[in-house]
């Protein structure tokens, strides 16, 4: 009987040793990075989306969650993208840029950091969303279906977690100086302004000012004001981490706790002041980071290396790109390529008891790190100058959003522009690719997008789905990588923030719309269609003309790759059919360089088993194509047809 | 992992190993008090007499003794100690249920009123009443009036009304068996509801049944929400929500023979949590929560050559509610909202051994916990187990020393938050205890005053585990406690 019970108790415990251990193992010691991206980053399609509006897979890190309340978290969590990968494949898209994983300020002036660009701890994850096991289970995940996961991060700014003692009351107050005349900043201003000013300042988020924020009392201005941590555990305003002795002696303050780690120069008021924009503080509070430091590059440098190395992914998207100085770009784009690739470790300057700590390397050398940043601007010259001199990959390509999808698309402008555009970003961003980096040029490179979560949705400013549909159409035809916003599929018309920040999961993720099915059809085409991909674009026409002319609203382009050609013709115009052509205001008709003869097929229109729409090109290449109003038409070589996917 | 793995191995071995001592399996005491039983025999309880005799400490009667009338009874236990750096002491478990040694102070009075049935003196009624002070609540250490007060029992039993052997019981009661000691925990069942019982014994075979209703002030169980008032004044209350826990419990106990002697018991609960809806207080947003159930399967084999010395193993498997206890909400749902996937299961051991100079408490238990929450990788599951053996010897009849060896270990399946990987906290520890024992030996001899010097090693896992950087604990591997305590109990209500 003895024995008999030793040996029930031996088969019990070897049972729970096996159940117990069976998982956890698999998510650390053994854990194992990627090779990353094998292929051609123009083969990719971007699925955007927000974590925290995706889908609710776990319904334990719900906290806080106030349902429809779109300023406060609403419950999306990694889980919820695992659970729902299969969508997003149904879909077509093939890389995933998820919103920023690490821990942030939990909720400021009412709102919550559900978005996550309110950094508080650089190091860990955010529990709203999983933790890092389950962050690891959705790349990984993600990987075995194909995907790409990209991770979108922050440089610039840390959230709002210390303020600026102004009065040096100890508090951070909201003042109101002046009552009307005379007594506000500065000092010495005596006559009563005309007209009467009074002037509000938060020491939270005081006006940019270019010697720093100063401290000021009714005598005037008394020497830079100091800052103050704020210590709120409940809602993880605390000190920036990793970091120490915040607050402290400037000489025993560490890491992302010193003082003079931060700008401190107030909010930026003026975006035409580029010393403003690279130094202030971003508009909430967010503290500006002194990105010019060595040390500061060498530990936003660290710790975002760490995340590729913890959970594998494969790119990063880069926030506030432009608020950001060159050398910072060049150090860190610089340093992360060779992290990559292998060549090179990146020391760890945050473990303040380990000075030789290295961030740990790779478990192979991961391939084509695509980094492309955020540049909120419609500048090219600006935008395209990150591109240069080995910063980023590409930019998200807000310039073309304005001047394309905003000023053509949605608000019926001359395709000219479409053009200009082009020429701008093939003479302004960078023409060769970055050593160790994607292989490709950024002129290649660029993300392409209708709308994002800074922007109202393409159908909140243009209410119409024919247009959306000939935005789209451009969209997975032009140069570059496509990248769209989650819940345009779901025909989301959201206006600005956070009204474009819908939940997902309300539309019970059904692949039945229209809009869903238009893009799949867009995504299968593209991936059919080599020259949609990775062709050289050429532009066959555009035109100024906007109203009642042959050609209004009429853009076209081939794109080339290695002789396998695509045409595609758009018609931007909301009142007419168009033409590419002139004919009858004395011009021409459209020239391609097809051969006469050649016979091509529509495969937008094409149902799968015969052609619906066929043209045949005329002598020296003329082809003149109608499309009905907010039409497309995506042409191939008939003998090039190939069933869709 | 396989640094787990072998933490694990290694307990369990000797867990098994431990199963020898089957050999020596004895009697335990009659009876403890709230907080630590010894297994009891179901029959033919040893009598207290009050005197020091080995096989027969000072240890309380079983609570059926009590004589008719008003009658009094208490656990307690009371000490204070120090880090030996200027903190106050403070316990170093990483398990569910580790060494006890370092507990807070917590009191139990029990009182009792008991009178015969028409003077027969084998039928009786009782009322049980037993008010609880817990969490340290002691004036003289913190100033402070506040005390937190629980009603741990008040119930009234009949006893062979009816028939004989019969028992039938209503009321609030704590209702469980046999416990580890060292530990202070019930591996098997441990139940506090509202209810009513029965029990019937006939000769060696014991049928206990019980069911009852809890419900704590959580929002998972119970909501309530204001509402405007019917005319003028206060808002007025509205509830919104109330779905208390039934639970039943079936207890089917057989005994082998008296000294030596063994007892088999065969142990199962259900619990049933009815659907209900919680309203978000402020959107008045409703949340559909589904009715749920839970259920426990186990056994516990106990054995004894004489009294206190014995043996106990048991075996539990819980599923749904049952797996986080009995007066808990889950830690975690599916996305159901349900727990049908939570699992607890338990392997654990008790023993004791005395002789005229030496005594020896043995105990150990492995669980492994399952969270219902999604995922194969969260850090609400896990793996746990500890060892613990605790010698006595008496080095007079009053005059003792014990020491206490513990090993504990645990894993969670996921990662942590703040070390962003897996954690194995381990700790090891050791404790000496001169005492005195003023009913002479034994290791249930009870009052027991003591002096207590305890060092435990903890690993960095373990530190990480149970402390913020900031707090004072975290940089300290090896711990200190060094203080004095006292445990007594007599006529205590455990059951």
């Amino acid at each position: 009987m003895v024995v008999q019970l030793k040996l029930s108790i031996i088969a019990l415990c070897a049972a729970l040793v096996v159940t117990g251990c069976g998982g956890a193992g698999a998510v650390d010691a053994n854990w194992k990075t990627t090779s990353g991206q094998t292929g051609d980053w123009r083969d990719e399609v971007i699925y955007q989306l927000l974590v925290d509006r995706f889908a609710d897979g776990d319904l334990n890190n719900d906290l806080h969650v106030v349902p429809h309340a779109l300023g406060l978290y609403q419950g999306g969590d990694w889980q919820g993208v695992i659970d729902h990968l299969d969508y997003l494949q149904t879909l077509g898209v093939t890389a995933l840029w998820i919103s920023p994983v690490v821990r942030n300020l939990e909720t400021d002036a009412n709102f919550d950091a559900y978005h996550g660009y309110w950094q508080q701890d650089f190091e860990h994850v955010n529990p709203h969303f999983g933790d890092l096991a389950k962050l690891r289970e959705l790349v990984q995940k993600a990987h075995q279906k194909g995907f790409k996961v990209i991770l979108d991060i922050v440089t610039n700014h840390v959230a709002q977690l210390f303020y600026y003692d102004i009065n040096g009351n100890g508090s951070p107050d909201d003042n109101v100086y002046g009552a009307g005349c005379g007594e506000q900043p500065p000092a010495d201003q005596q006559a009563c302004p005309t007209p009467p000013v009074i002037t509000h300042v938060t020491e939270y988020d005081p006006d940019y000012d270019p010697q720093g924020v100063r401290g000021y009392t009714s005598l005037g201005f008394s020497g830079p004001a100091p800052i103050r941590w704020i210590y709120d555990a409940a809602i993880d305003r605390e000190p920036t981490a990793p970091g120490q002795n915040a607050g402290m002696a400037p000489a025993a303050q560490f890491g992302f706790q010193r003082d003079d780690w931060y700008h401190r120069k107030g909010r930026i008021t003026n975006y035409g002041d580029r010393e403003q924009v690279l130094t202030g503080d971003f508009p909430g509070g967010l503290k500006d980071l002194a990105t010019e430091r060595p040390d500061v590059q060498a530990a936003l440098t660290a710790v975002f290396a760490k995340w590729i190395q913890a959970a594998d992914f494969d790119g990063f998207r880069i926030d506030t790109l432009k608020h950001v100085d060159h050398p910072f770009w060049q150090y860190f784009c610089t340093h992360i390529r060779e992290y990559c690739a292998g060549k090179t470790q990146i020391a760890d300057p945050l473990q303040p008891d380990k000075p030789n700590a290295i961030v740990p390397p790779l478990s192979v050398p991961k391939q084509k790190f695509f980094m492309f940043g955020e540049s909120f601007d419609g500048d090219d010259t600006l935008n395209g100058s990150y591109t240069q001199n080995q910063e980023v990959d590409s930019t998200f390509y807000f310039s073309q959003k304005f001047s394309v999808f905003d000023a053509v698309f949605k608000n019926g402008g001359p395709t000219r522009a479409i053009e200009d555009q082009f020429k701008r970003k093939q003479m302004l961003y960078a023409q060769v690719p970055n050593t160790d980096g994607i292989g490709i040029a950024s002129t290649q490179a660029m993300v392409n997008f209708l709308d994002n979560h800074d922007v109202p949705r393409f159908l909140f400013d243009k209410p119409s789905l024919p247009a959306l549909y000939n935005a789209l159409a451009y969209l997975f035809t032009e140069d570059g990588i496509p990248c769209v916003y989650y819940g345009t599929e779901q025909e989301f018309s959201g206006g600005n923030d956070p009204t474009n920040r819908e939940r997902l999961w309300d539309t019970g993720f059904r692949t039945d719309g229209a809009t869903f099915q238009y893009i799949q059809k867009l995504i299968k085409i593209r991936k059919a269609y080599s020259p949609l991909r990775r062709g050289d674009l050429t532009i066959t026409w555009s035109t100024d003309h906007v109203a009642n002319e042959e050609d209004a609203g009429i853009f076209a382009f081939e794109r080339n790759d290695g002789g396998k050609k695509a045409l595609v013709v758009l018609n931007t115009s909301d009142k007419q059919t168009s033409e590419t052509s002139t004919i009858q205001t004395g011009g021409n008709p459209m020239t391609t360089s097809f051969p006469a003869g050649t016979e091509l097929t529509d495969v937008l229109e094409l149902d799968g088993s015969a052609a619906t729409s066929t043209i045949t090109v005329g002598a020296a290449g003329a082809l003149t194509v109608q499309v009905a109003s907010r039409g497309a038409k995506i042409y191939v070589p008939s003998g090039d047809v190939v069933p869709l996917p | 992992m396989m640094k787990s793995r072998q933490i694990l191995v290694a307990v369990c071995a000797i867990v098994a190993s431990l199963s020898s001592a089957a050999r020596i399996w004895a009697a335990p005491p009659a009876s403890t008090t709230t907080t630590q039983q010894p297994s009891v025999p179901p029959v033919t309880p040893p009598k207290a007499t009050g005197e020091s005799a080995r096989g027969d400490v000072g240890s309380p009667p079983e609570p059926v003794a009590t004589p008719t009338g008003f009658d009094f009874g208490s656990y307690g236990r009371v000490g204070v100690g120090a880090d030996l750096r200027g903190h106050e002491g403070y316990p170093t478990n990483v398990v569910s249920h580790g060494s006890r040694l370092e507990e807070a102070p917590y009191l139990e009075l029990d009182f009792y009123y008991s009178r015969t049935i028409h003077d027969d003196p084998a039928k009786r009624w009782r009322l049980v009443l037993t008010p609880a002070f817990a969490a340290g609540d002691l004036f003289h250490y913190s100033g402070d009036f506040t005390s937190h007060l629980a009603i741990r029992n008040a119930y009234v039993e009949t006893q062979n009304l009816g028939l004989p052997g019969l028992r039938l019981w209503v009321g609030s009661r704590m209702y469980r068996g046999d416990d580890i000691y060292l530990f202070d925990y019930w591996p098997l069942d441990n139940l506090n509801t509202v209810g009513a019982g029965a029990s019937y014994q006939r000769r060696k075979f014991e049928v206990a049944l019980h069911a009852g209703l809890n419900r704590l002030d959580d929002l998972f169980q119970y909501e309530t929400l204001e509402v405007p008032p019917r005319g003028l004044g206060p808002a007025g209350q509205s509830t919104v929500l109330d779905r208390p826990r039934f639970v039943a419990s079936l207890k089917l106990t057989q005994q082998f023979g008296n000294f030596p002697g063994a007892k088999v018991s065969l142990y199962g609960e259900v619990h049933v949590l009815p659907s209900g809806e919680y309203t978000d207080p402020t959107t008045r947003a409703k949340t559909p929560l589904p009715a749920d159930l839970g259920w426990v399967a186990g056994a516990q084999l106990g054995g004894w050559l004489r009294p206190y010395v014995f043996l106990n193993l048991w075996l539990r498997v819980a599923g749904g509610l049952a797996a986080y206890g009995e007066l808990t909400v889950p830690t975690g749902l599916d996305p159901t909202r349900k727990v049908t996937d939570a699992r607890e299961v338990v392997g654990a051991l008790s023993a004791n051994w005395e002789s005229k100079h030496v005594g020896v408490m043995l105990g150990a238990y492995v669980r492994r916990f399952n969270d219902a929450g999604p995922g194969p990788y969260t850090p609400a599951s896990y793996t746990e187990g500890i060892i613990a053996v605790r010698p006595h010897v008496y080095l007079s009849e009053y005059f003792h020393t014990a020491v206490e060896l513990s090993y504990q270990a645990r894993q969670a399946d996921g990662v942590d938050f703040v070390a962003n990987r897996v954690l194995t906290p381990q700790v090891f520890r050791f404790s000496v205890l001169p005492l005195v024992a003023p009913l002479g030996r034994g290791t249930y001899s009870r009052p027991q005053i003591y002096l207590i010097y305890t060092v435990s090693v903890m690993n960095n896992d373990a530190r990480i585990a149970l402390y913020d950087p900031t707090d004072f604990r975290y940089s300290n591997g090896v711990v200190h406690y060094i203080g004095t305590g006292v445990e007594w109990w007599f006529n205590s209500s455990y059951r």
